[in-house]
C-alpha cells in the first residue's frame, strides 16, 4: 500500500480524495497555486506545495512542476481528481517514468479512449452499438456524401474532445463545409489534433452512463448506471442514480456493453461508459471517460462502496473488493451541482468573496465542498464550489430530501445556479422522470420566482437596520428594567462594527 | 416617533417606520403593522428575525445606499434614502424604454394611456405584490407607446408592462 499520495487538483475533489486517503491511513500532499493558498484542500493535507501562479496552465497543469514537488515530497502515488491532468495520458505516462504509482488507467488505454474515433471504431468491433457516423473526414466532399447517408441534422466532432467539448451541431449541407473548417482549426487550436468526425444528432436522446471499475487481474464490476441529461451548454447539472429510464432488461445491456468496453481497451481502474439513450431504448456508445467523474457520488451511495478507496486500492494492486453479483442497490441518489454563476442574468459567471455560507446537512444529504467565509471564487477555474447530493429509498424521496437540503443551502457574495436547481426539481416533468438533454429549452423558462413572505422580511430587516444605525443600537428593557451587559456588548459588536468590509458583489437583478 | 423610511426593492417603493414601544418594536410596510424582533446571533451580521411569530434567518451587510440582505435562498438589495434623484440623473439610453415588472403581482391599476406624454419618475401603473401596493415608475420621460396589461392582469417579475419612446 502507498504511503504518501498526491492530488494534483484543487477545491472539493483535492478534499474528497485526501478523505479516502485519510481513512486508508495513506499521507497526503496538497498542491496549491496562489489564490489558492488559504484554501480547504491545504488545509486539510498533511503536506501542501505551491507549485505556481493562479493560471492553470502555470500550477494545476504544470506537469513538471508537479513531478518536482511529487518527487521532493517522496510520494508513492498521484491521484488526479478530474478535469485538469486527469485524462492526460502524457501525464499518466510521466509519473510511471519517475517511478510514481498514477491512479487511473494506462496511458495506452488513455489514449487509446482519448480518440474518440479509434474508440468508436473499438467497440463498434466489440458488438457495441454505436451512434451512426464516420470515422475521420479527410475530404469534405466525402462529408457531404456522408451527412446526407446519415441525415441532418449532423455533430462535427473533434476526435480530441470529451465532456462537452469540440462539438457543433450542423443542420444543412450549405453549413457543413464551413462547419468542418472551423472544427478541425478549433479542434488544433484547442487540443493539439485536428482531427474531426461525424456524428447523427439524436433528438430526443437521454444521457446514460455506466460506472465500470476493474482491477489488474480480470475482475471488471459495473456499478450501475447514471442518468446525467439535464445539461446546459452540453454541462451536466443533476445527476441520478439509477435512471428513471432503464428497467433491469436495459440495465443488463448497458452493463455487458461498458463491461465489454472495459474489457476490449484493457482498462483498469475506475471508467465511465457514457451512452445516448433513444426513446425507443435504443443506446449508442458515445465516448469512455478515463477518470473518476463529478457525479461519482451518486453511484457511491446507491451501490454503498468507496469509489475513490477502490480506485486506490486497485492501483496498489490489490484485487476489487466486491464481484458483481454481491453488490447491493439500495434506493435512489441526486446530486445538483452548486456553480457560481447567476441564472437571474443569464448564467453569467459570478465572482467574488464568499462572507456567508452554510452548507445543507441532516438525513440522507451529503456535501462535497470547499467552501468557507473567505473563500474567493476565482476567475481562473471552474466554477463548481459544492456539489450536494441527496438519497432516499425511493426516487420521490431523494428530490424531497434535495429540495430541502437546497433550501438550506445560503451562500452569500456569490450567486449560485440554486434557484435554477429548486426550479427544475419542482417542475412536474422532472418529476416524472421525463427527461432529456433538452429539458432545459422544453420546460424551464427564464423566470425565478422569489417568495413575497421573504421578500417582506428583507423589508423590515432593512427597516429596522437602518432604524438603528440611525439612532443608537436599540436594546429593549429587560423584564427588570436592566439589560444584561453581555447582550448590549452583543448589539453594539454586531450593529456597530463590522462594517468595515464592503465591496462585496452586489447581485444585478 | 421614528422617521419615516422609503425602501425600494426590486423597483417597487414601500414607506416603513419602526416604533420602538414598551412592548417591544413595530414596524409598518405600507399600511400593515407587524411586531417584530431582531436579535443578533453573535455571528457578526446573522440575525434570527420574528415578524410576527414567523421566524426567518438574516444575513446582512450594509453597502452604499442600502442593505444586501440573505434570507431563504436569495439575497435581497433594498435601497434605503434619497435614491430617487440619483436614479432620475443617470444617464438614459436614446429610443425605446420598456418597463419591465420587477417583481410578480397583480396589476392593481394603470395610470397611463397610449399616446400619453409622461415625465421621469410619474407613476405609471400599480402591481400589488405581497399584500401591498407597488407604484411603478417611468425612468425617463417620453410618449406611451405600449400598454401590454390591464388592471386584473397577473404579471410574472421581468414581464414587460409599458413601452415609452
Amino acid at each position: 500500500m502507498f504511503r504518501k499520495l498526491l492530488v494534483a487538483n484543487r477545491g472539493e475533489i483535492a478534499i474528497r480524495v485526501m478523505r479516502a486517503c485519510r481513512e486508508l491511513g495513506i499521507a497526503t500532499v496538497a498542491v496549491y497555486s496562489d489564490v489558492d493558498r488559504r484554501s480547504m484542500h491545504v488545509r486539510y493535507a498533511d503536506e501542501a506545495y505551491r507549485i505556481g501562479p493562479p493560471p492553470a496552465a502555470e500550477s494545476y497543469l504544470n506537469i513538471a512542476r508537479i513531478l518536482e514537488v511529487a518527487r521532493r515530497a517522496g510520494v508513492d502515488a498521484i491521484h488526479p481528481g478530474y478535469g485538469f491532468l486527469a485524462e492526460n495520458a502524457d501525464f499518466a505516462q510521466a509519473c510511471r517514468d519517475a517511478g510514481i504509482t498514477f491512479v487511473g488507467p494506462s496511458p495506452r488505454a488513455m489514449r487509446l479512449l482519448g480518440d474518440k474515433i479509434a474508440a468508436r471504431r473499438l467497440m463498434r468491433s466489440a458488438g457495441i452499438p454505436v451512434a451512426p457516423g464516420t470515422d475521420a473526414i479527410t475530404d469534405p466532399e466525402e462529408a457531404v456524401r456522408a451527412a446526407r447517408a446519415i441525415g441532418y441534422p449532423v455533430l462535427v466532432k473533434a476526435a480530441a474532445g470529451g465532456g462537452g467539448r469540440g462539438i457543433r451541431r450542423v443542420d444543412s449541407e450549405d453549413a457543413l463545409r464551413g462547419a468542418l473548417a472551423a472544427a478541425t482549426s478549433e479542434a488544433t487550436a484547442g487540443f493539439g489534433h485536428g482531427a474531426v468526425y461525424l456524428e447523427k444528432y439524436l433528438h430526443p436522446v437521454r444521457h446514460i452512463e455506466v460506472q465500470i471499475i476493474a482491477d489488474r487481474h480480470g475482475n471488471v464490476v459495473s456499478l450501475g448506471e447514471r442518468e446525467c441529461s439535464i445539461q446546459r451548454r452540453h454541462q451536466k447539472l443533476i445527476e441520478e442514480c439509477p435512471s428513471p429510464a432503464v428497467d433491469d432488461r436495459l440495465r443488463d445491456r448497458l452493463n455487458w456493453a461498458a463491461i465489454t468496453a472495459a474489457r476490449v481497451a484493457e482498462y483498469e481502474n475506475a471508467g465511465t461508459v457514457e451512452f445516448l439513450l433513444d426513446a425507443a431504448g435504443n443506446f449508442y456508445f458515445v465516448e469512455m471517460n478515463t477518470r473518476l467523474q463529478v457525479e461519482h457520488p451518486v453511484t457511491e451511495i446507491v451501490a454503498g462502496v468507496d469509489m475513490v478507496a477502490e480506485q486506490i486500492l486497485v492501483a496498489a494492486g490489490a484485487p476489487l473488493s466486491y464481484t458483481q453479483e454481491n453488490l447491493p442497490r439500495r434506493g435512489w441518489a441526486i446530486e445538483c451541482r452548486i456553480v457560481a454563476e447567476d441564472p437571474r442574468a443569464g448564467f453569467v459567471p459570478s465572482v467574488g468573496e464568499v462572507v456567508f455560507a452554510r452548507e445543507p446537512a441532516g438525513p440522507g444529504v451529503r456535501v462535497e465542498s470547499a467552501l468557507y467565509e473567505g473563500f474567493e471564487v476565482s476567475m481562473f477555474y471552474d466554477a463548481l464550489v459544492a456539489k450536494v447530493t441527496a438519497w432516499g429509498r425511493d426516487r420521490a424521496e431523494a428530490i424531497r430530501r434535495m429540495r430541502r437540503a437546497l433550501s438550506e443551502f445560503k451562500i452569500v457574495g456569490v450567486e449560485t445556479n440554486i434557484p435554477f436547481h429548486q426550479k427544475v426539481l419542482e417542475s412536474e416533468a422532472f418529476q416524472r422522470g421525463h427527461l432529456s438533454t433538452h429539458f432545459i429549452q422544453d420546460h424551464l423558462d427564464g423566470e425565478f420566482a422569489t417568495d413575497p413572505a421573504d421578500a417582506e422580511a428583507a423589508l423590515v430587516a432593512a427597516a429596522l437596520l437602518t432604524h438603528r444605525q440611525g439612532t443608537r443600537p436599540h436594546v429593549a428593557p429587560a423584564a427588570n428594567g436592566r439589560v444584561p451587559a453581555w447582550k448590549t456588548a452583543a448589539r453594539e459588536l454586531a450593529l456597530g462594527g463590522g462594517w468595515g468590509r464592503m465591496g462585496w458583489r452586489r447581485s444585478s437583478r | 416617533m421614528a422617521p419615516k423610511l422609503t425602501l425600494r426593492l426590486d423597483g417597487a417603493e414601500t414607506a416603513a417606520e419602526v416604533h420602538d414601544g414598551p412592548d417591544g418594536t413595530r414596524v409598518r410596510l405600507g399600511d400593515r403593522w407587524f411586531t417584530v424582533e431582531l436579535e443578533p446571533t453573535g455571528r457578526p451580521d446573522l440575525y434570527s428575525l420574528l415578524i410576527d411569530g414567523r421566524s426567518f434567518e438574516v444575513f446582512a451587510r450594509r453597502r452604499a445606499g442600502g442593505w444586501d440582505i440573505l434570507i431563504g435562498n436569495r439575497v435581497f438589495s433594498v435601497d434605503t434614502g434619497a435614491a430617487r434623484a440619483g436614479r432620475a440623473a443617470a444617464p438614459v439610453p436614446e429610443g425605446l424604454w420598456v418597463l419591465h415588472s420587477p417583481l410578480a403581482g397583480i396589476v392593481v391599476e394603470v395610470r397611463v394611456t397610449p399616446g400619453e406624454e409622461v415625465c421621469a419618475g410619474q407613476v405609471l401603473l400599480v402591481v400589488e405584490s405581497m399584500k401591498m401596493n407597488n407604484e411603478l415608475t417611468a425612468a425617463r420621460a417620453g410618449r406611451v407607446t405600449r400598454v401590454a396589461v390591464r388592471p386584473g392582469d397577473r404579471v410574472e417579475r421581468g414581464a414587460p408592462l409599458i413601452q415609452i419612446e
